[in-house]
């Protein structure tokens, strides 16, 4: 069956009792026919990273033309939406200094602004804000990066490329070639005379060429500009749509897939023609292709799934004494290592990776999971007899989402909805009475299942435990720690259970065989990667863009390099329009 | 030495008992004119609190109010101290039908926006068409005001204890994270390091070296600095003309901060000597290497929350500023209090646990494990001890004409919420200090609970913008019905 639109907004909403029958009685339905005005799709078929072969750039503006590449059509005149400008975040700070420049300093730390926005991401536009405080911070880091960079010759040498003294072609030079790494784009001549002054100011304070420039450095590094990822409208005010400039598509570019400013080779590509589809795609294999890519992998993964939460997740030791932070660390770090063969192997399907048998362990997370040590090291292990398989039988998800000394299948069904399905369940109502008063050995150790179906008998709150406690029901055998366990203390665990809608299923691979039949888990994943891909949230104008995308994906193997080549290739990444 | 014309003002014969900075206590600029000075201080929990913070049902002064046990650490400065039952912040929100029946319950992402703002985050965004929206604070309306701003090195200082990445409910952090806002669309953050914040107190507090004592390699970084800042704000200038409005508003709000370091460069890098009052020790405590749910080897939440009571009293004593907004929690804090014992609560008070082992939980834990859960109970009790120990260090601080700097203060401690059930009624109010003899202390006043029978926090700020701070505004906060603010007269001394 298909899900009619209707139903899906209501389960969006979070309608209790209407969603649970939307969820639960989808029967594997994952490329629906009701996308907009039923309109076909021409999905060309070609296998990821096979380059380009749409239209290019022919038709600058008309904001329709169909791309084509990596299979992910768009057919329909879509609005690319705008953007406001982007503060570097922390981590994109870090990384950027570091790869322009070379300083070995990581100036951004815990002290800074925190970023986490209603988007989940932390590159997300709308939340970025420089207050005085934070520019202290920044100035203080400009004033140490360049410092840095000129104690330190092979450093200096790449930015100090003439000597001369007071000479303007000199210095001039080099506010050009040093101005383009670090803003992104050639300064404009009015900037250069702004820089340029930096210079001659510090000569007048009798520094000589050498500190006069470090000043120079300082200045750009502690400039708006440098700070702030930026796209320029014609008119600021037009929604007229309009293609990014070279330079703006490869910050887009570099941002998203590397977490840091372009390279010298993309800043030529930049240069050349960077718009055009076919050079597109080469870079973007180029960085796709290179280890620094695993910034991305996890940074994603860190933020939408939680992952960088797992290694200081609360654990009361008294009731869980298996746990230790190195164990968490060995959770996240299973979770990115599995993450990442997904986001680099294109005949891996989306779908696998609630289904894949495949764990990552250390010799802490090996003994947890039951199976024999590694011989050092982290080892990739495919073990048939450890009870569990996919994302949803690792420790990283099944530590986070129970409390800290039980399982709490109620949020194990709503970490399942929030987060993997994007689904948000109504909030707990007012007034609310938990299961337990405070964690003690008879709820950490007694049965959960018994005492929420107590729970739920009252009407109020079995409307919204229905739809949730069943997930989590079936997954009773992992503890609040993900470790396997055959009984409570008290009998034996029951891991079967029935929805509202009397589907039944047992166990892991029964609720797994459930999530399977779920369509948002493509289109869920399809909107946290575009809404990290611009560092923006998803908005209504996007709504039928990402419908095509998961058309088009789902017709072919939904791997996460094709979403990632199609969400690059299409309009809403190389246009814009101003507006805002 | 600079001891000071200040000092000498004081007046003599006043022996001091610092217990911590061995110093002398400057006496307010405006003090000197016989105007006492005036302070405010609000300090923020999340999360609400247990129900053993209330102090009764009716209304009583002197010794026929007795303080709860949640609030009896504060027994030393009760004489100082006003507690009001059923203040409410739900007008900002409230859907009322037929004017009795009120949607009392914003979440952890909404409710902490109001709190010293007394709107509606969600309207001023929508309204805006801004991620980061609320309105501007009542201790921000107090910095701004032309009789406040210019006093002080500082218009206000933001500190805080959080150490946690706390959830914010699917709205902008700025608002869970943030009790106070410089304008709708500006946030000021707090500052947790102890180190930066002593750091600051020390900048601002600095003065003046007599003449021909100026150090010239000073000097010259400073001009060097300016120069870096001229271009930075010259290019932005540039630059925001060819952005749009949104995005203008953005580069304003980085203009301004330029402006602010340059300022505060220019003011204190040169020419300046470190003044009597900051001559305490640098703490070593660091807030926290990284975001930590809970104690480590290297933190812990009482020794943190210790050291920030002295740099507030060492911020005071400075008079680098007046006003001081504290978070003792982002909203919705999930910290593990594992360094606080576990107590026993009945309606008599509170006893140690039997166990020494027994430590409190993960705070949002606790608030949603019942309404008179011991771990609850316990934080919050917790926290009226720390809170009371800073108000004991203040009144040990004399403050001319026989006053203390207490008495110069209102200390506000509350949460934006009522406790387990999130409702924005019936919330947890106390002030403490006299408010420059402006506050009839000593009372507990109470209010039906209801609506149109409780009293909107709104209303408290009214008053003591009016009659506390003497800062006539015609209004402060929002009410969804429109109705126009009203005094509290219990709370003022005739």
């Amino acid at each position: 069956m298909v899900r009619s639109k209707d139903a899906q907004q209501a389960f969006v909403a979070g309608v209790g009792v209407v969603c649970l029958s939307a969820l639960m009685a989808c029967t594997g339905i994952v490329t629906g026919s009701d996308g907009p005005n039923g309109t076909p799709l021409t999905p060309d078929g070609q296998q990821p990273g096979g380059g380009g072969s749409g239209n290019g750039t022919s038709n600058p503006g008309a904001g329709n033309t169909g791309t084509g590449v990596g299979g992910l059509a768009t057919v329909q005149p879509i609005d690319p939406g705008t953007s406001l400008i982007h503060r570097l975040n922390t981590a994109e700070y870090n990384n950027t200094v570091a790869d322009v420049l070379g300083t070995t300093l990581v100036p951004g730390d815990g002290n800074w602004a925190s970023e986490t926005a209603a988007s989940g991401f932390d590159n997300d536009a709308g939340s970025q804000i420089v207050d005085a405080k934070q520019y202290k911070l920044y100035f203080d880091a400009s004033t140490k990066v360049a410092a840095d960079v000129f104690a330190n010759p092979a450093l200096k040498a790449k930015v100090v490329t003439c000597a001369t003294q007071d000479d303007a072609a000199c210095v001039d030079g080099i506010i050009n070639a040093t101005g383009l790494k670090i803003f992104r784009r050639p300064l404009t001549p009015a900037e250069v005379t702004t820089y340029h002054k930096v210079y001659t100011d510090a000569r007048g304070l009798s520094l000589t060429h050498e500190p006069a420039l470090q000043q120079v450095v300082t200045a750009l590094l502690a400039s708006a500009e440098f700070l702030f990822r930026m796209e320029f409208d014609a008119d600021p005010a037009s929604t007229t749509v309009h293609d990014l400039s070279g330079y703006e598509l490869a910050s887009r570019l570099s941002y998203f897939l590397w977490q840091s400013a372009p390279d010298d080779a993309l800043l030529k590509a930049a240069a050349a023609d960077l718009p055009k589809n076919e050079t597109r795609s080469v870079q973007l294999d180029r960085l796709m292709g290179d280890a620094t890519y695993t910034r991305t992998t996890r940074g994603f993964i860190g933020q939408w799934l939680g992952i960088r939460k797992v290694a200081t997740h609360a654990v009361k030791l008294e009731f869980l004494p298996d746990w230790s932070p190195t164990l968490g660390n060995a959770m996240a770090e299973e979770a990115y290592a599995y993450f990442d063969e997904f986001a680099k192997t294109p005949t891996l399907k989306w779908q696998d990776f609630i289904t894949a048998d495949v764990n990552f362990v250390d010799a802490n997370l090996a003994k947890l999971y039951g199976m024999a040590p590694p011989a050092a090291g982290i080892q990739r292990v495919t073990n048939k007899d450890d009870h569990r398989f996919g994302f949803l039988g690792m420790g990283a998800f099944l530590a986070l989402s129970s409390y800290e000394y039980r399982t709490a299948p109620t949020l194990r069904g709503r970490w399942i909805l929030l987060n993997l399905l994007c689904t948000p369940p109504r909030e707990p109502p007012k007034g609310i009475m938990p299961l337990d008063a405070m964690p003690n050995a008879d709820a950490a150790e007694g049965n959960v299942r018994a005492r929420l179906e107590m729970h739920r008998k009252s009407p109020s709150c079995a409307a919204c435990h229905a739809v949730l406690d069943p997930w989590g029901l079936a997954l009773e055998n992992f503890d609040a720690i993900g470790k396997y366990r055959d009984a409570y203390k008290s009998g034996p665990i029951d891991a079967s259970t029935e929805t509202i809608d009397h589907i039944k299923f047992t166990g892991l691979q029964g609720m797994v065989d459930q999530v399977l039949k779920e369509p948002n888990l493509t289109t869920c994943v399809e909107q946290k990667l575009f809404s990290y891909s611009l560092g923006r949230e998803v908005t209504p104008t996007d709504t039928p863009y990402i419908a095509q995308v998961d058309k088009a994906w789902t017709a072919d193997t939904p791997s996460l390099p094709r979403l990632v080549k199609g969400l690059v290739m299409a309009d809403t990444f190389r246009k814009r329009h101003g507006g805002l | 030495m600079n001891i000071s014309r200040r000092t000498v003002l004081r007046g003599a014969g006043v022996a001091l008992a610092l217990p911590w900075l061995a110093s002398l206590a400057p006496r307010a600029a405006g003090a000197a004119a016989g105007v006492a000075p005036r302070r405010f201080l609000p300090i923020f929990f999340p999360n609400g609190s247990a129900e053993w913070w209330r102090p009764g049902t009716a209304s009583a002064s002197g010794d026929a109010w007795q303080l709860s046990p949640i609030l009896q650490p504060f027994q030393a400065v009760k004489k100082k101290m006003i507690v009001l039952t059923n203040m409410e912040n739900y007008t900002p929100f409230a859907k009322l039908k037929d004017g009795t029946t009120a949607e009392l319950s914003p979440s952890h992402g909404q409710a902490p926006g109001a709190f010293l703002a007394c709107v509606d985050a969600n309207v001023v965004r929508a309204q805006l068409k801004n991620d980061i929206a609320n309105g501007i604070t009542v201790d921000q309306v107090i910095a701004q005001n032309p009789a406040y701003s210019g006093l002080t090195k500082l218009a206000s200082m933001q500190v805080g204890l959080s150490t946690v990445e706390s959830y914010c409910d699917g709205r902008d952090c700025s608002v869970s994270r943030s009790i106070s806002w410089k304008s709708a669309i500006e946030p000021t953050y707090k500052d947790v390091d102890p180190g930066t914040i002593f750091d600051n107190i020390v900048a601002a507090a600095g003065t003046t070296l007599p003449p021909g004592q100026v150090d010239p390699e000073a000097e010259k970084r400073k001009a060097l600095g300016k120069s870096v800042l001229d271009a930075v704000l010259a290019s932005a200038a540039r630059t925001r003309t060819r952005l749009g409005s949104s995005d203008q508003k953005r580069l304003d709000q980085f203009m301004d901060s330029v402006r602010t370091v340059e300022q505060n460069a220019q003011a204190v890098s040169t020419g300046m000597a470190t003044a009597d009052c900051a001559k305490g020790t640098r703490p070593t405590m660091k807030a926290a290497p990284k975001l930590i749910p809970g104690n480590t080897a290297d933190y812990n939440k009482g020794s943190h929350a210790d050291v920030m009571n002295d740099l507030i009293v060492m911020a005071f004593q400075c008079d680098v500023t007046r006003v001081i907004s504290y978070m003792m929690e982002d909203e919705r804090s999930e910290f593990v209090y594992s360094h606080v014992p576990k107590r026993v609560f009945t309606a008599a008070g509170s006893t140690p646990s039997a166990s020494a082992t027994d430590t409190c939980g993960n705070y949002h834990g606790a608030q949603h494990g019942g309404s008179t859960n011991n771990d609850f109970s316990t934080i919050n009790w917790w926290q009226s001890g720390k809170i009371s120990a800073l108000a004991q260090r203040l009144d040990a601080i004399p403050d001319g004409d026989g006053a203390t700097m207490l008495d110069n203060t209102v200390m506000m401690y509350a949460s934006c919420m009522h406790g387990g059930n999130h409702q924005s009624d019936d919330l947890p109010v106390a002030l403490i200090g006299g408010g420059s003899g402006s506050l009839k202390t000593d009372q507990h006043i109470f209010f039906q609970q209801g609506v149109g029978t409780d009293r909107p926090m709104r209303d408290l700020y009214y008053t003591l913008l009016q009659k506390t701070f003497n800062i006539n505004v015609p209004s402060f906060g929002t009410h969804i019905k429109g109705l126009p603010n009203a005094l509290i007269t219990q709370m003022l001394k005739t």
